[in-house]
């Protein structure tokens, strides 16, 4: 079993309390303080290269809009470094590039996601840099115009990927009300439809101190990078968001499933199984049964289905954890005459997990790998910003500060109960691509 | 699960390399390489940043090494060697590194293909082992042959199924008309289907030998200790002289990979909603002297959201969403490339601009300020990957088998900083001369 030694070796030198910030330090090294505005920000020294990893992230996603306003949280993003009322668009870029820095953003289900990385003595002026954009972005209109019809290409590019259109897919059968049910990138519709001011209001509602955090990890001193933190942020203000109850799914009653024909020369399937959310008792223990079922050389589903019954060509697991309940989800690619024994045989291997549970060794290599895993991830500066960001926007710091220790905690029974609880062969979404006429 | 890499999470860069970033990488202690009895080149880096060692072996395979009725063997041997050996079954290799949470990777690429575990600096003798039985003792079960025969053959119709992939695929056989560069990592259909297990044994016997592999241990260990346990681990390697096509290739290569002689256009047509295009100038081998011109040709091309080909093509006009260019590094002669996705009715406008940015590169110097973002652009980026600890064994071992030695990872930077604007205009002109263009689109 792989240690800690990494995480704990890594505790930050003295920090001096400002006043007015609360704070709290993590066992990981990791300090979280909560500014006057409302702004949350995660501060962990990581001396093992000169580079800053610089995150800011935005409780905002998909889950955040509606039928007509899909798509916004992702066009939003591509916006969001196209000129301030400091720069014009195009400057930021040049800026970062210039002084060997990169810069990148992603949007999920959740969150919405900032990133650059430097070298640390260009740290102050990527914050400025980045605050400015998450503050002043005007958002502007000819630009705006341009950048949709990079988004309607970015989706063309989605609908092209089988894979991708196929989990698409499935999340349009497993959901019928929860916004889990829409593309993130939004559909061709609303994306060409789409006014400046559903992007300013989501701006407005969204980007505010109180549902924001800044990551920051790297070689810095943490109580100088907080103290710049707050400098940048400094008059920033806003409402807190006043979040609607989500609409609860109703439980999947029946198999949902849909065959689409594509021009594809394989089958690509897509299951998935309503799984627990971030704040549920059993979402550790379904970390580990997707790791026993679907990650690595030792899998459950690689060693009876693609080795055994070669029923499949490959097989992955991916459990997203989410603020709402979401999916267990399963892929697999198969020969098109063999999708229906494909799915059969991944329906009798979770089937037989929920009955008789994974064995000792199983349930060992399953949390070893992840935990190995995890360390791996997160032992250089973007992969422990990642992480930081991910967890302390969904949940918050405590859940990614003793998210190893829970893991190890998972036992066999834990294993086979979330098994039974997600894995019904009669209550589950699956889509299928496949080639056409056949 | 944060999944880093998940469909769920959208990225503002397509395809974007290993995220990148700073100019200074801290001074660790520095590489040093080694030569064993039976003619193993290991090679340690000490890095005590974090408890984890990497043990990783790369060997000089793939395509460039294939007989072109062989296409994709290495690809085919390397897949095996993890379906079990003489000492271990498939469950027991698993079990033997995943049950104490360690990593199993590794890559083929067209000069390469690569093997590594990932463990604490405890487990480094598990490591070494592992990797050293999968070299020396793959088993080659008739059933498992056609196991991954299934898979590699489903894998080929998967890369069909992605039509950047398959016109990234064309470009290679269009450029490299002569040289196996031509054939994909993966091998084709015909190739795939016919390779036997005589042949298979007979490459991987007559490549996974000492003289032709580089094991580069770098992590949480010493110089000693890691050199030490080579010797327990690997002493035993199979020697025997490098195979013949190693030897010849150097001196023919530059024949078999002429200039085009008229610009190429290949058109394919599929029933899609975005329409692809790969283009393609032939360039240098690693080590020639205008290597590093041309990667900062590339970066002013077409590398980073300030890149002439990205502001043009997606920032100015919105015509694209994946956008840019690449320098593509080979042991032998490697190539630029410039890619797009874009809407059919824009094909012909892309297509346009993409050459009009070429033009441009050829007819004047680059401005000192784009030249020096393309600079710390690379070397930014150049940083941060090797933040990651297996990255840092793959350069050093890479560059060991392109031929231009471990210790080129170190001088790379400077090499980068000396480039001069009249170096890139030069570059430009000699070789953004005779395109290869390939076309996927509805």
């Amino acid at each position: 079993m792989l240690l800690v030694g990494l995480l704990g070796a890594l505790v930050s030198a003295g920090l001096s309390p400002l006043p007015g910030t609360a704070q709290v330090r993590a066992p990981g090294g990791a300090v979280r303080s909560v500014l006057e505005n409302g702004l949350t920000v995660i501060v962990q020294e990581h001396r093992a290269a000169d580079v800053v990893a610089l995150h800011t992230w935005v409780r905002g996603g998909s889950k955040d809009e509606d039928d007509e306003t899909n798509g916004a949280a992702h066009f939003l993003e591509h916006m969001l470094f196209k000129g301030t009322a400091k720069r014009r668009a195009g400057e930021m870029d040049r800026e970062v590039e210039g002084v060997g820095g990169v810069l990148n953003a992603g949007t999920s289900l959740d969150w919405t996601y900032y990133h650059v990385v430097s070298s640390s003595r260009h740290f102050d002026q990527m914050l400025e840099l980045q605050s400015d954009a998450m503050m002043r972005s005007t958002l502007e209109p000819s630009e705006l115009e341009r950048e949709r019809r990079v988004v309607l290409e970015e989706i063309n590019r989605r609908d092209n990927f089988p894979t991708t259109r196929a989990l698409e897919l499935m999340r349009g059968l497993a959901f019928t009300v929860h916004a889990y049910r829409r593309s993130v990138l939004g559909t061709r519709a609303t994306i060409e439809r789409m006014p400046r001011e559903t992007l300013q209001r989501f701006y407005r509602t969204y980007y505010v101190p109180d549902n924001m955090t800044v990551v920051v990890v790297g070689n810095v001193r943490a109580s100088q990078a907080l103290a710049s933190v707050r400098r940048a942020y400094a008059g920033f203000s806003g409402p807190s968001v006043l979040r609607q109850p989500a609409p609860v799914e109703p439980p999947i009653e029946g198999v949902r499933r849909l065959v689409a024909e594509q021009d594809v020369r394989v089958a690509y399937l897509v299951l998935g199984f309503p799984g627990p959310t971030v704040r549920d008792r059993d979402v550790h223990a379904t970390d580990v049964l997707a790791y026993a079922l679907g990650r690595g050389l030792g899998a459950r589903l690689r060693q009876q289905v693609v080795e055994r019954a070669r029923l499949a060509q490959s097989i992955g697991v991916s459990f997203l954890t989410t603020e709402d309940p979401y999916l267990f989800v399963i892929s697999a690619v198969a020969e098109p005459a063999h999708a229906e024994r494909a799915e059969a045989a991944i329906l009798a291997e979770v089937a037989a997990v929920a009955d008789q549970g994974i064995t000792e060794v199983e349930l060992a290599r399953a949390r070893n790998l992840l935990e190995g895993e995890h360390i791996y991830g997160t032992h250089t500066t973007r992969g422990q910003a990642y992480t930081l960001g991910f967890y302390a926007t969904i949940a918050d710091l405590e859940f990614a500060s003793a998210y190893l220790a829970r893991v190890r905690q998972v036992t066999r029974d834990d294993v086979q109960r979330v098994a039974r609880r997600l894995f019904d062969a009669r209550r589950y979404a699956v889509a299928v691509i496949r080639p056409a006429g056949r | 699960m944060r999944l880093l890499a998940a469909a769920l999470l959208v990225s503002l860069l397509a395809a974007s390399g290993p995220a990148a970033g700073a100019t200074v990488v801290f001074r660790q202690a520095a590489a040093s390489r080694h030569l064993l009895e039976n003619g193993l080149t290991v090679i340690v880096k000490p890095n005590p940043v974090s408890d984890l060692v990497v043990v990783e072996a790369l060997v000089r395979a793939g395509p460039r090494l294939e007989e072109p009725a062989q296409s994709g063997v290495t690809f085919f041997v390397r897949s095996m060697l993890v379906r079990g050996t003489h000492r271990r079954s498939a469950d027991q290799i698993a079990q033997t590194i995943e049950g104490i949470g360690g990593l199993l990777g590794g890559g083929t690429g067209s000069d390469f293909t690569s093997l590594y575990t990932v463990t604490p600096g405890r487990h480094l003798d598990l490591g070494m082992e592992l990797v050293a039985d999968l070299l020396a003792n793959a088993r080659f079960d008739p059933r498992d042959i056609e196991t991954q025969r299934g898979v590699g053959l489903s894998r080929i119709r998967q890369n069909a199924d992605q039509p950047l992939q398959r016109a990234v695929d064309l470009l290679g056989a269009a450029l490299y008309p002569f040289h196996p560069y031509a054939q994909p990592i993966i091998g084709t259909a015909e190739t795939v289907a016919a390779l036997t297990r005589e042949q298979l044994l007979e490459f991987y016997l007559t490549h996974f030998t000492a003289s032709n592999i580089v094991l580069v241990v770098a992590g949480n260990t010493t110089e000693a200790q890691a050199l030490e346990k080579a010797k327990q681990a690997f002493g035993g390697l199979r020697a025997g002289s490098p195979p013949r096509r190693v030897r010849w290739l150097r001196t023919v290569e530059r024949a078999l990979v002429p200039p085009l002689a008229s610009p190429q256009e290949v058109r394919e047509v599929r029933p899609i909603a975005a329409a692809w295009i790969a283009m393609g100038y032939l360039g240098v081998p690693m080590g020639h002297r205008d290597f590093a011109a041309l990667r900062v040709l590339s970066a002013i091309l077409g590398e980073g959201m300030s890149s002439r080909l990205f502001t043009e093509i997606r920032e100015r006009r919105g015509l694209a969403y994946q956008v840019g260019s690449a320098y593509l590094v080979r042991a032998g002669p490697g190539h630029i490339r410039l890619s797009a996705g874009t809407d059919p009715s824009t094909l012909p406008a892309v297509t346009a601009a993409m050459l009009r940015e070429v033009e441009r590169l050829r007819a004047e110097v680059p401005p000192a300020d784009e030249l020096e973002r393309a600079r710390r652009g690379i070397i930014g980026r150049y940083a941060l990957a090797r933040e990651e600890l297996e990255a840092q064994a793959f350069y050093l071992g890479w560059y060991e088998i392109l031929g231009v030695g471990f210790a080129y990872d170190e001088r790379f930077p400077e090499e980068i900083d000396r480039v001069t604007a009249g170096d890139v205009l030069r570059a430009a002109r000699r070789y953004l001369t005779v395109p290869a263009l390939v076309i996927v689109a509805p």
